[in-house]
């Protein structure tokens, strides 16, 4: 190769750097300049602060200094995300506020934490059960036993509801999203011949899912997902434990489980589902979307779920089974209680002038409670249009919320429902800080147990000890 | 002007970018590696947790699920590897073939790549779902099968998770292979043919010597992506059922997003690095003695 060549080909790549540089230090220059540009002042606005609870016919309020109104922020994960966009302009409106939307995508868990544990809490985000008490003891979210409409919250909130709202030493660190109560659907296009029958027992339900497999009515009649996640394999046995009447845990959340208790029949009752296949060889890895598709095709009769699933497997555009499902009354036990798995919603801890936090005060009553009129306008849309079962109990009286739900169930149905609403229990373990550690542990020895690799009592034990372990590993 | 020399020059451009480099990726590495050395969790977070030494590397070690998990990562990289070689030669070969349509194909065989491994482990999930899936739906249809079929259960999980790796991977690979089988000269085969060498040996003794260090290349990143892949078994599996497709990297996805047990997974990352790090020095000394 030539002297004038390598020049050249030097003599471009220098221009390419040199172009490289200039762009780099333009873009530094702009990024400075409008970064650090002060920004045009905002209308100073008058903060008011509803004092008074809602319930009062016109609300008396205060008003605070005039202060600069910095945005509200709001972070959600996407689902019916059309109903949140409209609740925050109607909230906007009534309050003159100026508060921002945010979706998270992906998961939403691991970011929430992410900007919780960055320092930059957003004022009001979705959360779940379990996860509010490690916030609440890691300082990242806020308490909200001083809000004014609290002590009103406290006394209309489903109590098992209301409980999922609470930390470990009682205090109301989240707000009502949705509720759901596992219950078991009935796929009626497969009972034909057993409209009426409710088995009470596992023993009687085992015997009937045995016959509808024998008969060839379904070759396997249960749909559930034993996967992973809190709220599957984990929240299905405590589900099936808790109709047996077995808590798992006590109020100091001690074990209390053992292979006497109800936990050892909730086992039984799934390795003969295993063992007679029963159910899906996938069910180990089934997400939610895939149990709910696969129930939604029509072959199985039976499946463990949320009743805030009624909607879904009644749309006739997604669901063979449209129109052709029922709740069973209870999952069957000894007792048939109900447990719940609840969406809240959280504040997030952060430095707040009183103004501020009565901004933030309005935000959690509007979206979780009741609007600047004593009116349920967010939880209503989220019942009427989501089909998210009423989280109060003066809003389930609501004529409109229970003429929606008729549209999908029965009156009976509606009875059931409202029956467990209010009996309905809240595991306490999940407020546990060490929850999750065991939820885990709790899924691989219940597999191996399933499976045959260990025996039930030996999976019990094991799962106590470790229950037993992470407690005296975390006080 | 300024003359600088070859090397001089390459080092200009080269370490502006190093420094960028280092100044993303130190800080975090060796903030994770203090970290391995804390009881760091989600309570401790803001304090930055207790200096315990080595005691997380000790339970890593004692840990029947490390090690379980180590042993499913190393049978997932030999599946992913035993079947993603062949398939990168295979497919290298028919795309260097001359055919109307080539560069079509070509487009069409490197997809599986251009989708993100995420998206490929849905796509598999709902192709094989027991219930409804796309090969049960087919299959039935054809009346191969008389029922639906479990494709993702206890005894082929880590099989299935593995194929749709490789249907992820495998074109890179070949598009590897086929760089290298660019520079082989075609009448090295007329010549070879006239002497009487079957197609066998031909590929052994002219494509194979052309195409040796690309796919010692390949080896080498597939055994590191398969090692330390996680997006699949995401999408596909959650490291379920049980722990049969939990790998180190689901593992410490799960200690520290899950359990919120940050010394500890931080620990479990080092442990897989040093693993990476010694299968890749296994193939380097290899490569170096092959080629003295």
């Amino acid at each position: 190769m030539s002297k004038e060549e390598k020049v050249s080909r030097r003599r471009f790549l220098k221009y390419v750097g040199g172009g490289v540089v200039v762009v780099a230090v333009a873009g530094a220059g702009a990024y400075y300049y409008y970064t650090t540009t002060a920004p045009t002042p905002p209308t100073p606005v008058t903060t008011t602060a509803v004092t008074t609870p809602l319930t009062t016919a016109a609300p008396v309020t205060t008003t605070t200094a005039v202060e600069m109104k910095t945005p509200l922020e709001m972070n959600i994960w996407p689902f019916m995300t059309e109903i949140v966009e409209e609740n925050v302009k109607e909230f906007n409106r009534q309050y003159d506020e100026n508060l921002e939307l945010r979706q998270i995508p992906g998961d939403y868990n691991v970011a929430i934490e992410n900007k919780l544990a960055a320092g930059t809490p957003p004022d009001l985000c979705y959360s779940m059960a379990d996860t509010n008490n490690k916030w609440y003891k890691a300082g990242w979210i806020q308490e909200l036993d001083a809000a004014p409409w609290a002590d009103e919250l406290k006394r209309l909130c489903f109590p098992g509801l209301l409980d999922a709202c609470k930390s470990v030493d009682g205090k109301l660190i989240a707000l009502p999203y949705a509720n759901q109560t596992s219950v078991i659907y009935r796929n009626l296009s497969l009972l034909t011949d057993y409209k009426d029958y409710y088995p009470n027992t596992k023993e009687e339900f085992l015997d009937h899912l045995l016959e509808l497999k024998k008969k060839k009515i379904a070759d396997r009649p249960w749909c559930s997902t034993w996967g992973k996640l809190m709220w599957q394999l984990p929240g299905g046995l405590i589900s099936e434990c808790t109709a047996e009447g077995d808590y798992l845990f006590d109020e100091n959340l001690d074990p209390t489980f053992d292979v006497n208790t109800g936990i050892r029949v909730a086992l039984d009752f799934w390795k003969a589902l295993w063992d007679n296949k029963l159910v899906a060889e996938e069910i180990w890895t089934w997400t939610d979307a895939d149990y709910m598709g696969a129930f939604e095709t029509g072959q199985y009769a039976y499946t463990l779920a949320y009743d805030s699933h009624t909607a879904v497997y009644n749309d006739p555009n997604l669901s063979k089974v449209a129109g052709k499902i029922e709740f069973m009354p209870h999952v069957p036990g000894k007792t048939g209680e109900a447990t719940n798995f609840a969406a809240l919603y959280s504040v997030g801890k952060k430095e707040r002038t009183s103004s501020e936090m009565a901004r933030v005060y309005n935000l959690g009553s509007f979206m979780a409670f009741k609007d600047k009129y004593g009116e349920y306008f967010v939880p209503k849309r989220f019942a009427t249009l989501a089909k998210f079962p009423p989280n109060y109990l003066d809003m389930a009286q609501d004529p409109e919320v229970k003429a929606i739900f008729l549209q999908m169930m029965t009156e009976k149905e509606w009875d059931w429902q409202q029956n467990w609403m209010r009996t309905l229990v809240f595991p306490k373990e999940w407020r546990a800080f060490w929850y999750p550690e065991w939820a885990n542990y709790m899924y691989d020895q219940v597999y191996n147990g399933i499976t045959g690799k260990q025996s039930i009592p030996t999976t019990i034990q094991n799962m106590r000890k470790e229950a037993e372990d992470l407690k005296k590993k975390y006080p | 002007m300024v003359h600088l020399s070859d090397s001089k020059f390459a080092l200009a451009i080269i370490v502006p970018i190093m420094v960028l480099e280092l100044a993303l990726t130190a800080y975090p590495i060796l903030y994770s590696l203090y970290t391995s050395f804390t009881n760091m969790n989600i309570m401790t977070f803001s304090s930055g947790g207790t200096f315990i030494g080595l005691a997380n590397y000790v339970e890593a070690m004692n840990d029947p699920l490390v090690i379980e998990a180590i042993g499913v990562s190393l049978l997932f990289t030999a599946l992913v590897l035993s079947m993603s070689i062949p398939m990168a030669i295979g497919l290298g070969l028919l795309l260097n073939e001359d055919f109307p349509g080539r560069v079509i194909v070509r487009c069409i065989v490197l997809l599986p790549w251009f989708v993100s491994e995420f998206i490929s482990g849905v796509t598999w999930r709902i192709l094989t779902h027991e219930a409804y899936g796309t090969f049960n739906g087919i299959l039935y249809s054809l009346r191969i099968i008389g029922q639906y079929q479990a494709w993702v259960k206890p005894d082929t999980a880590l099989f299935m998770l593995s194929i749709a790796y490789v249907w992820h991977y495998a074109p890179f690979g070949a598009f590897f292979v086929l760089a290298a089988l660019g520079s082989i000269n075609p009448e090295s085969y007329q010549a070879a043919k006239i002497d009487g060498a079957g197609a066998f040996r031909r590929f052994r003794s002219i494509t194979l010597p052309h195409i040796r260090y690309s796919l010692i290349i390949v080896l080498i990143l597939t055994t590191m992506y398969a090692l330390t892949s996680f997006d699949i078994i995401y999408a596909m599996t959650e490291g379920g059922p049980g722990t049969l497709t939990q790998t180190l990297t689901w593992l410490l996805y799960r200690e520290h997003f899950a359990n919120k047990q940050y010394g500890y997974a931080a620990a479990v990352s080092f442990v897989l690095m040093i693993l990476v790090i010694v299968i890749a020095s296994v193939y380097f000394i290899i490569l170096r003695r092959r080629r003295k």
